[in-house]
């Protein structure tokens, strides 16, 4: 044992005091006289001043001093093991790195802001029947005055209309435009807390009947549609279905397009007003509020809930509850869980990073027993060891941290590069420096802790007694388990985020191979708008729109073209939505039936969009105007109505009129790529709107294009524009954007841990086989092939990777229920994905540990053997 | 020697004998630090001289070897003090280390020869 390990120095000090004040009351029952005392002192202490100071200066600067020793020895040490210094940093540069790099973009894209005043009090508002079947039902503008009056949990209320943005053409100067439209009330924006950019927001009093006509501009459309000309404000355009002229009295900020994918925004009460619906409007809105700043959502479902119970409408009274979701949820989606498990997979990743390191620090240790050892018979302490072998993990985690910082900068620059233009808020995602200090602080700390692990184990291992000879202290067995249990479960853990990226990855393959129930290969839609000063009635327009539909036709590899009410994949608000009902059912029956998506089509239209009719017929030439009003319905609308009966030859109503229905097809997954949706067909001649989009279904896509269009449509020079053209199979790509970026943020994520797992697994394999090469020197020797000897390897770093696989997709089952939410159609227990994973990890741990079984299979059994003494 | 003062003349302690002589002054009882460094330096009249430098470390030594243990405890003018004494080990050493330096002694002896007389 030695001096400073078995003693503390404050005993030492207690000890010396103890002398000196024994020495002195020795001194003084001498009764030396005082000149002699100093003298005598000084004689019988001998050096004690220099005893003393010695002791005491180096008690204080010690530390310091053990700490430069400890630094220069750790470096040093680093230095004369750069395989394992490099392996190390590039873990730790890794996992910091990525780890915080995609955390960062994920962050940037997932987490985005709305131009308001915090939004995480803005709430929307609205019914949902009572067993949770119907949800989203609107309100009146009575119960919104009420929760204007009484509700406690609201700071304030504004509401716009149910529909959300609807479309309608505007005219500007000579052109038309076909925008969204988004009534609000005339405090809407003070609710959102959201300032103009440009001139000034609706105000209250602009939302009054007789008020001056005014509208303001989304950033959007006042870039798109009229290249962000400032100059745009204070300006008129009138609203063709009103025939009234608004002026343009400001610009809102951008990002912010609610409701829907609003263009352009006018009070609801004056609009109305002026239109005549003003009573069709106000039946039938939604609710913005703002919540008091102790009040919770919960409160305000609450308070919803209990006037809605008050109703004078008996329906509203019994079937209805309040249902309260925020704003930015309903805007930009539920993010929570994504984000929940996106941060859950960096920290897994991170944590990966701290199981590898602690694994090589581990492995290290092993290797190092015999210096260790020898140190420790030279006098060095426990203390001692521990510091030096803390100072080595410092300098590793500051050089990885260093290292992790940049390959992050460098990964997130080539993000930006590499994302599609598509990907939102792109341009704004940096390098956070909050998340990259939380990354290297995680790491350090684990860094520090799977450092101390081994030290402490090491020391408590080998500085006892006298130094056993190396090759004995290299099996040492405790050390040996740990790390191996360490690999087993980095192995398991790369098994997790591959199981997840295969899952995700599939679902994108699933969303990408989607039955949509039509065909959009080699189809193409187009958004035409229509001058209100040539073609000013229905009969004009649809003459003129005829004419644009032959001259398409007649393009070269064009085999149809048919009018649709919307286009593809629009989702909410882009196309007319609305609810049907059947005889006999109240106004108030009525809020229980589905919103079906309202189509009109041609006789060829199911032909044309490879559409099944499932029962009945499709249209014919004969439905046209003045002929029975017929619809074909989709599948679910009618198992809503009629389950079980045939539905052909019954009637559905859309106040004032009733519709027969004579066909039934599948819902199909048009407006919306992701749901299935009901929907009621009818056909374009009985329709009372001219539709302003066509499908134009070709051969071959590169023969008839989004030019070719354009240039029929101008040809017929009539008085129809075309606004937009574009392959069907186009617009798919927006809706699968997320998933594809998901899809790209955990393959990132399931590469960099099974590059860690592979390390790992390598470094442990590679160190086994060092430490064994005696041994397969004595076994080469006594006639064991090179074969034998390798297999031998090759089955241990095997059987840990079978271990941790199996571990890993055990956990993988687990942990899929929280991405279930970002699964499209597959299923969290994936058999596929599962065997495809385990395959590959043990593909992976083959290649890992045959490298260093070759090492073992090279092996001199006379070199091996002369290295034992 | 003609140049020394009041001060005794030192010697210095071959190594291993300041064991040696701790052992022999343990014998007769528990003694802290400073006791027993007080009694060398009387038993060889303040030729001996046993500085901090060499004492502690030795005790640590004789401690970490079994041969002495240590305790606190209170001196007899009321101090606290560490209290060194002999383990069983250590009487069973000091027998050995004795025989061992008297043996030394008389081989040295008869190589040096008889002691000259005048020195004092």
């Amino acid at each position: 044992m030695s001096w400073w390990g078995r003693r503390s120095d404050a005993d030492f000090a207690e000890e010396i005091r103890a002398h000196l004040a024994l020495e002195a009351d020795a001194l003084a029952r001498e009764r030396v006289v005082e000149s002699d005392a100093s003298a005598t002192a000084r004689r019988a202490f001998g050096n004690l001043t220099a005893a003393e100071e010695r002791f005491y200066e180096s008690q204080r600067s010690r530390w310091i001093e053990r700490i430069r020793q400890d630094l220069i020895g750790a470096a040093r040490q680093l230095r004369r093991s750069p395989g394992f210094t490099v392996t190390a940093t590039l873990t730790l540069a890794l996992g910091i790195g990525l780890s915080t790099s995609v955390f960062t973009v994920a962050n940037a894209v997932l987490i985005r802001r709305l131009p308001v005043g915090n939004q995480k009090r803005l709430v929307l508002l609205w019914g949902e029947s009572r067993d949770g079947k119907s949800s989203k039902l609107p309100l009146t503008l009575d119960i919104v005055h009420a929760m204007q009056r009484q509700f406690r949990s609201l700071e304030s209320a504004a509401f716009f209309a149910f529909r959300g943005a609807v479309p309608a053409p505007i005219r500007f100067g000579d052109q038309v435009f076909p925008i969204q439209l988004g009534m609000v009330s005339g405090n809407y924006f003070q609710v959102l807390g959201s300032r103009a950019q440009i001139g000034r927001a609706l105000r209250p009093d602009d939302d009054v009947e007789g008020a001056a006509p005014v509208m303001v501009l989304s950033h959007r459309a006042w870039k798109r549609d009229f290249g962000g000309d400032s100059a745009i404000v204070g300006k008129s355009m009138s609203m063709i279905y009103t025939n009234r002229s608004y002026r343009i009295v400001g610009v809102m900020p951008l990002g912010l397009e609610y409701p829907g994918q609003t263009d352009v925004w006018v009070p609801l009460v004056a609009y109305g007003a002026a239109g005549g619906f003003l009573d069709a409007l106000t039946g039938e809105i939604n609710a913005l509020a703002r919540l008091r700043p102790n009040a919770t959502a919960a409160d305000a479902r609450a308070e919803l809930t209990a006037l809605l119970a008050e109703s004078d409408s008996h329906a509203l009274r019994r079937g209805v509850r309040g249902a309260v979701q925020s704003l930015p949820e309903a805007v930009l989606g539920n993010l929570q869980p994504a984000i929940l498990l996106v941060s859950l997979i960096a920290a897994l990743l991170l944590f990966i990073t701290c199981v590898n390191v602690a694994n090589l620090l581990f492995v290290r240790a092993l290797s190092r027993t015999s210096e260790l050892a020898l140190r420790s018979a030279l006098g060095a302490n426990r203390g001692r060891l521990v510091s030096q072998l803390l100072m080595e993990s410092c300098l590793l985690s500051i050089a990885g941290g260093f290292a992790g910082i940049g390959l992050a900068s460098i990964v997130i620059r080539v993000f930006v590069i590499a994302a599609p233009g598509s990907a939102p808020r792109i341009d704004e995602i940096h390098l956070d420096g909050a998340t990259i200090i939380a990354a290297v602080v995680i790491t350090s700390i684990a860094m520090v802790v799977s450092g101390l692990a081994p030290a402490l184990f090491a020391s408590r291992s080998f500085a006892h007694g006298s130094p056993p000879s190396s090759s004995r202290l290299t099996t040492n067995r405790h050390l040996r388990k740990l790390a191996e249990g360490l690999v087993i479960a980095q192995i398991a853990l790369a098994a997790i985020t591959l199981v997840t990226a295969g899952l995700v990855t599939r679902s994108l393959m699933k969303l990408e191979r989607l039955d949509l129930a039509f065909d959009p290969h080699d189809l193409f839609a187009a958004a035409l708008a229509m001058s209100p000063d040539r073609l000013s009635d229905a009969q004009s327009q649809r003459v003129a729109l005829a004419l644009v539909v032959s001259n398409i036709r007649a393009l070269p590899g064009v085999r149809a073209v048919t009018p649709v009410a919307a286009m593809p994949f629009v989702g909410d608000g882009g196309g007319v939505d609305d609810r049907m009902s059947i005889a006999g059912q109240s106004s108030e029956d009525r809020t229980g039936n589905p919103i079906e998506n309202l189509e009109v089509a041609s006789p060829e239209y199911f032909a044309m969009l490879r559409i099944p009719v499932l029962r009945g017929r499709v249209f014919s030439a004969a439905d046209r105007k003045g002929s029975p009003p017929v619809i074909v319905i989709s599948s679910s609308v009618g198992a809503h109505f009629w389950p079980g009966i045939d539905p052909i030859g019954r009637q559905l109503r859309l106040p004032p009129n009733e519709f027969t229905v004579v066909g039934v097809v599948p819902d199909t997954r048009y407006r919306d790529a992701q749901i299935a949706r009901p929907a009621v067909y009818f056909p374009v001649e009985q329709w009372p709107d001219v539709p302003t989009t066509l499908l134009v279904r070709t051969d071959d896509s590169r023969v008839a294009s989004a030019p070719a269009i354009r240039r029929a449509v101008a040809s017929a020079n009539n008085g129809i524009t075309l606004v937009d053209a574009s392959a069907v199979e186009e617009l798919l790509a927006a809706p699968r954007a997320q998933p594809r970026f998901n899809a790209i943020v955990f393959a990132l994520f399931a590469f960099t841990s099974i590059v860690l797992a592979a390390i790992g697994l390598f470094a442990i394999v590679a160190t086994m086989v060092r430490q064994r090469i005696p041994e397969f020197g004595v076994r080469m020797a006594l006639g064991a092939t090179s074969k034998r000897i390798g297999t031998g390897v090759m089955r241990r770093g095997l059987f840990l990777a079978v271990v941790g696989t199996a571990l890993g997709i055990v956990g993988a089952i687990t942990a899929g229920r929280l991405v279930s939410a970002l699964l499209f159609d597959v299923k969290a227990f994936d058999g596929g994905t599962l065997l495809v994973v385990a395959s590959m990890m043990l593909g992976i741990a083959a290649v890992a540990s045959w490298i260093p079984a070759r090492l073992g299979m090279r092996v001199n059994p006379v070199t091996a053997l002369r290295r034992e003494n | 020697m003609s140049t020394q003062d009041s001060t005794p003349e030192r010697i210095t302690l071959l190594q291993g004998t300041l064991d040696l002589l701790i052992l022999r002054t343990l014998q007769l009882g528990a003694q802290h630090g400073q006791g027993v460094a007080r009694a060398i330096q009387r038993a060889s009249r303040e030729t001996l001289l046993i500085d901090h430098g060499s004492l502690y470390p030795a005790l640590q030594r004789l401690e970490s070897k079994g041969w002495i243990r240590a305790k606190w405890g209170i001196s007899t003018n009321n101090r606290k003090a560490r209290f060194y004494e002999l383990t069983a080990l250590g009487r069973r050493q000091l027998v050995h280390e004795e025989s061992e330096w008297r043996k030394l002694v008389r081989v040295v002896a008869l190589i040096l020869g008889p002691e000259p007389v005048g020195e004092s």
